[in-house]
């Protein structure tokens, strides 16, 4: 497979609303998105079940990361207020479902 | 780097476990530090002292090395600095790919089987062996999708990459109960296929069950880190001595709700006592 399969399916596991549109339509959205023939044929035989699950994973492995980052003072600050004034900070439960911190 | 003579039980190293990791050094053989910890030198400076205390093996998650596209050199360099502040045996990284157009995905995922990927994968892990000095032992990944894009079964794959990339394996058991559980396969199959000169380093740790949305009753494992190392892996652990008689490095890693530090030394006695069983011909581990 190419470089570009490997990025549409990075796409698939990222973006929400390219992933509901592929759900609906596998091979129209994919061919959108100019992928060959055998990448398309790929992508239609997708695991469903797995790629929601995986693209939940990916997502709380995401927002873990980004609570966990190192930050500036000044990213810091305007964090709390953020979290102090508007609501509470997305936090990453350890027990959410498909949450998963491990690092390998 | 120079390959160990015996069969070592390790822990992955977390700062929230380095006060009792340092206090009990004399159960632990060999830590495991990830590469990307390591990216300032007052880190390497604190990895330079551990190095001195313990043997250290290194440990990355960011390559993205099994992959179609090329491997980011800026990463690379801050994995060389790790190893050559570490001196290590080995270092490692995944099978796997996380980064593709310009796109995070933000962890592990498992790339297509393909002739391609091996492609790739064999030409990023000799660029990661000019710049680092040495190839990484390439690890199987846990995966909850299957992955798009095969051709050819997780067995076949693991075993042309590593002899296209001409480096070892490091064997996550965990994540090869995940895969086989999660889409029907036999581990033993997948230990009947692995070239046993190129069996270097295994990997323990837990998962749980999450349910398939929609689809009552059907669930895959999710390999967490945040769970003790179910019975079937120790399973799987005598019978990677059974069948690989050269020496192996053990890891268990864990990545959050840690228990009291005994259990987790326990957990790592258990490793011990189910690969000695297996290196004597014996039956599976009892709990």
């Amino acid at each position: 497979m190419s470089p570009a399969f490997e990025a549409y399916l990075a796409r698939l596991y990222t973006d929400a609303t390219e992933r509901e549109r592929f759900l609906a339509d596998p091979r129209g959205t994919a061919s959108a998105a100019g992928l060959p023939a055998a990448d398309l044929d790929a992508l239609e035989r997708i695991d469903r079940d797995g790629l929601i699950l995986a693209a939940g994973s990916f997502r709380k492995k995401r927002a873990f990361k980004d609570a966990h980052a190192p930050r500036s003072l000044f990213a810091r600050l305007r964090r709390c207020l953020h979290a102090v004034m508007f609501r509470p900070v997305a936090a990453v439960s350890p027990v959410n479902d498909s949450f998963s911190p491990n690092r390998s | 780097m120079s390959a160990p003579r015996s069969d070592r039980f390790g822990l992955g190293w977390r700062p929230a476990l380095a006060a009792s990791i340092l206090s009990n050094l004399d159960r632990i053989d060999v830590l495991e530090v990830m590469a990307e910890d390591f990216a300032t030198p007052a880190a390497r400076r604190a990895l330079r002292t551990l190095s001195r205390q313990v043997p250290v093996v290194v440990h990355g998650v960011a390559l993205g090395l099994a992959s179609a596209s090329p491997v980011d050199e800026k990463r690379l360099s801050v994995t060389a600095r790790a190893v050559e502040a570490a001196e290590p045996d080995f270092w490692s990284e995944h099978l796997a790919f996380v980064r593709a157009g310009g796109t995070e995905i933000g962890h592990l995922a498992a790339p297509p089987r393909c002739a391609s990927t091996i492609e790739g994968t064999a030409r990023n892990v000799a660029r990661a062996r000019a710049v680092v000095g040495s190839a990484p032992l390439l690890e199987n990944v846990a995966t909850l999708i299957d992955p798009p894009g095969s051709d050819r079964d997780e067995a076949r794959f693991v075993t042309e990459a590593l002899e296209a990339a001409e480096t070892d394996l490091l064997l996550d058991l965990h994540n090869l109960h995940a895969n086989a559980v999660n889409f029907g396969y036999e581990e033993e199959e997948f230990l009947r296929a692995v070239p046993s000169e190129r069996m270097r380093a295994v990997h323990l740790a837990g998962g749980r069950c999450i349910g398939v949305p929609g689809k009552a009753g059907a669930s895959r494992i999710l390999d967490d880190h945040l769970h003790d190392v179910p019975d079937p892996v120790y399973a799987l652990l005598v019978e990677t001595g059974r069948r690989f008689p050269g020496p192996l490095t053990v890891i268990l890693e864990r990545d959050g709700l840690f228990p009291p530090f005994e259990e987790t030394l326990a957990e790592l006695a258990r490793a011990r006592t189910s690969l000695e069983k297996g290196r004597a011909g014996k039956g599976e581990a009892a709990a």
